[in-house]
């Protein structure tokens, strides 16, 4: 690490400032002008997961990416199992000057927002669990859509059927949590089972106190933007705001902004759901099958959806199936709507490619990361909608209409 | 929002950049400003172009041309040859290879009003874009609920043309007991027994449908018996994916389906490759049974493929038997989980007698002479026979393997005694037990 002894310069101490900030596995990446710098360890460390030539700048190890190019390696670093955190320059360069830098964002899998790091068609969860005498707590976060769903249950086995299911690309547990899971006795089933789960997916140890129920409250609804939680159904003990303070605190940490796109906090319930445990969904490949792939698997089978969004809906659907007849009959009933207008269902499926997706250009807007062509794709959906409103409504159900006013809420 | 729509397409370019300082994210027409900067910058432009020709008449060098760098801004170009007619009034600012660079106080003056029009448009357009992203975020609660509805539009026309794809129907969903499949068929691999890309050498074959009656007050436990490789396996399964596609809403593959609501489905296979969690296989087929044994409740459906195969045949024939024991519940108890119980024990059909919700069902094999031949049709009535030496002559095992197995068979079977019901373990003498690892069938291998 740093050279105490010698005197750093002012721009490698202004590196200093801030990579001493930052938790371990993340790489900083430092900007100079075109290129972003990576020096020490984290030029080492990366230069091997990148295949980056190793420099020297004065004697310290040096490695950089060109700026334009760094979409191309980040997801290489996380991938690794690496966070990565972006220092940009906050002002125009100018002679003999320091450049004032600010850190932008910490990426980890959980995290990202940028499209070419997420898989459109896959919902992209970071989670966060703890699990005490009085069950496991659990909450979930989309940053990419702003889904946020919090749950408790005296039997992990309830959760964990969604959580699974849900397949979370990062996990947030107190410190220690993956060694007790992975010392757990064969009878001790519920860490048994946390353990099977967190060995498939990255995750990150916090302090115990970022787990509290009470701190974690205050965390939600500050980030909510809420006075009490009541609009939203939840008593302000409820077990799950331990990790879903962790969630939001972990956000805020790495987006270096609080999380603009969450709104709501839905309570999931597992007795309201049709649940198929790990090993259920495993046996019966509704996800992924014997082979680990995605092809051969129930939910590809059944796909015949044209948008991203679709796609990601068909997925939750999937991962917690409802118990409410009145809903599944609804769906089942349009099902039948739309299949007794072969012509009708063919334009509107025409008419649906095109709309773009809507929920994470809004999450990307809403968090700081505006792209002009996904402001261009907003227009392109609503320009789509006053003829896919007319399709919907010429079939004339109830259930269709009652679509189409969702739609209309912004035609 | 008409108002939004409106506004979107009079403001924003026809392509947008991907990065707002690349410029021309803003329609012309829509804010004078911008376009008064933009103005600007054509007639300078215009400017420029006069200059050079201009330039090029006075100074009589048809070459001179007038150009941009990012380092030096604009300058005049004049090439070595020509270096004789340059006017006094030039003033130079860097040789290269083939020339000259000069500028002009004119040319100076007016590269720093376009420098200066650039970068008023695009902090123009940065605020204009800003301000578009402010007001279309004003708005974001609306348009999400429209991108939630055209989701869903999504899944379920897209399941509308699945239906008619695979001729899928509606199933009836209620808050009874039974689980009533005609015809059903596996959503999975009957699309990929049509696939003739992953069925190359087979070609296009069609999937056997068959029926499924259970109740958890009636026909609650289905055992269904029958050699390895028959389709029991795909067969339990495609009960559990039809269900599961019912209550999500989508229709089934089915000719005609009632479902009363599960609570839960619980598919077990007894495998012998399942080392995710580093126990023994056996102990995590006794886990995840023993799971299901403390969580189904009357509303669950259970899928259990050869619960025992991963122990001794004495001990995993036990097991198996006190299972389905345990599921249905004492012989006067009224209901029980509705249960799919895949075995090749066929000791266990015996429990028919006793227990009154069980019912015995196997998959149809035809035999010709001393070959079988699998015909994936699930019927009431147990299998009287395993036909495990058959399917290892269809699995390629050598003919001197086969003999010897049917001299011993005949040997074991002469000494065979019934299993005696009223003790707690049965009797049965181990049957044997063949694993074939490879058959030429499509409808299992593609499991």
């Amino acid at each position: 690490m740093p050279p105490t002894a010698k005197k750093l310069t002012p721009m490698m101490q202004q590196y200093f400032e801030v990579r001493n900030g930052l938790p371990k596995d993340t790489i900083l990446l430092f900007r100079l002008g075109d290129f972003y710098e990576m020096f020490y360890d984290d030029a080492k460390v990366a230069s091997r997961i990148l295949g980056l030539t190793l420099t020297k700048r004065q004697d310290y190890p040096m490695a950089g990416i060109p700026y334009h190019a760094a979409d191309n390696y980040v997801p290489k670093l996380l991938a690794a199992g690496r966070k990565v955190a972006m220092c940009e320059q906050a002002e125009a360069a100018s002679p003999g000057k320091l450049v004032k830098r600010q850190l932008t964002r910490i990426l980890s899998p959980g995290t990202t927002l940028d499209a070419n790091q997420l898989d459109a068609a896959r919902n992209h969860y970071l989670c966060a669990l703890s699990l005490d005498k009085a069950g496991l707590h659990a909450a979930w976060l989309d940053l990419s859509t702003g889904e946020f769903r919090i749950a408790t249950d005296p039997r992990a086995e309830n959760l964990l059927p969604v959580l699974t299911a849900l397949d979370p690309a990062e996990l947030l547990v107190i410190e220690g949590s993956v060694d007790a899971w992975a010392e757990a006795h064969h009878d001790e089933t519920a860490l048994q089972d946390l353990h099977a789960f967190g060995t498939e997916r990255s995750v990150t140890e916090l302090p115990g106190y970022q787990f509290e129920t009470a701190t974690g409250a205050r965390a939600v609804m500050e980030t909510l933007g809420v006075l009490n939680l009541e609009g939203f159904g939840l008593a302000e003990t409820h077990a799950g705001l331990g990790p879903a303070g962790a969630l939001v605190t972990y956000a805020t940490d790495n987006l270096c902004a609080k999380p603009e796109n969450l709104r709501a906090l839905q309570e999931y319930r597992s007795a309201r759901t049709l649940l198929l445990d790990p090993a259920t969904l495993r046996n019966l490949e509704v996800f992924s099958s014997s082979r680990g792939t995605r092809e051969g698997a129930l939910i590809t089978a059944v796909n015949r959806t044209g948008t991203a969004a679709g796609a990601r809906l068909l997925e939750r659907w999937l991962a917690a199936p409802t118990l409410d007849l009145a809903e599944i009959q609804r769906r089942s009933a349009l099902v039948g709507e739309l299949l007794a207008e072969p012509m009708r269902l063919g334009e509107l499926r025409e008419l649906l490619a095109h709309v773009r997706d809507i929920p994470r250009i809004l999450g990307r807007l809403q968090n700081r990361l505006r792209n002009p062509r996904e402001l261009g794709g907003v227009r392109d959906t609503l320009l789509q909608l006053p003829d896919l409103l007319a399709h919907l409504r010429s079939f004339g159900d109830e259930g269709a209409t009652h679509l189409a006013d969702y739609v209309a809420r912004s035609a | 929002m008409p108002d939004l729509r409106d506004l979107l397409q009079r403001a924003l370019a026809d392509e947008m950049p991907n990065d707002i300082a690349d410029g021309g994210a803003i329609r012309t027409g829509f804010d004078p400003e911008l376009d008064r900067i933009h103005s600007l910058t054509t007639d300078n432009k215009t400017w420029l172009s006069d200059l050079e020709s201009a330039e090029q008449t006075r100074t009589g060098i048809r070459s001179l041309k007038v150009k941009f760098t990012n380092n030096f801004g604009y300058y005049i170009e004049v090439t070595k040859a020509n270096l004789h007619l340059v006017p006094e009034d030039y003033i130079r600012r860097q040789t290269t290879v083939g020339g000259e660079r000069y500028v002009t106080p004119d040319l100076k003056e007016k590269e720093k009003e376009i420098l200066h029009a650039e970068e008023n448009g695009l902090a123009r357009e940065r605020d204009l874009f800003a301000e578009l992203v402010a007001r279309v975020l004003d708005d974001s609660i609306a348009l999400a609920q429209s991108a939630d509805a055209l989701a869903e539009l999504d899944v379920l026309a897209g399941w509308a043309v699945l239906a008619r794809e695979w001729d899928y129907h509606q199933p009836e969903l209620d808050e009874s007991d039974v689980l009533e499949i005609t015809e059903g068929r596996h959503p999975v691999v009957e699309q990929m027994l049509r696939n003739p890309a992953a069925n190359a050498a087979r070609g296009s074959q069609s999937f056997v449908p068959n029926d499924t009656t259970l109740a958890a007050s009636d026909a609650q436990l289905a055992l269904i018996t029958g050699p390895n490789m028959a389709g029991k396996s795909t067969y339990i399964r495609q009960v559990a994916l039809i269900t599961l596609l019912a209550q999500v809403g989508c229709w089934v593959p089915a000719t005609k389906c009632r479902i009363g609501l599960v609570d839960r489905i619980f598919s077990r296979v007894g495998a012998s490759d399942d080392l995710a969690r580093g126990n023994s296989t056996f102990m995590v087929e006794m886990n995840e049974t023993a799971n299901i044994l403390n969580n189904a409740s009357h509303r669950s459906l259970i899928i259990l493929d050869e619960i025992g195969r991963g122990t001794s045949t004495y001990d995993g024939l036990s097991i198996a038997w006190a299972v389905v024991e345990h599921l249905h519940g004492a012989a006067d108890s009224e209901s029980g989980p509705r249960t799919l119980f895949a075995t090749h024990y066929q000791e266990l059909t015996q429990l028919e007698k006793h227990l009154p919700r069980l019912r015995n069902f196997s998959v149809a094999v035809k035999e010709w002479n001393d070959d079988i031949v699998f015909v994936r049709r699930v019927v009431p009535g147990a299998a009287d026979r395993s036909y495990g030496i058959q399917v290892a002559r269809l699995a390629g095992l050598p003919l001197t393997v086969i003999d010897r197995a049917k001299t011993i068979l005949a040997k074991l079977e002469s000494d065979d005694s019934d299993v005696d019901l009223a003790a707690p373990t049965p009797r049965a003498k181990p049957k044997k037990k063949i694993t074939v690892k490879t058959a030429d069938d499509a409808q299992l291998n593609l499991l």
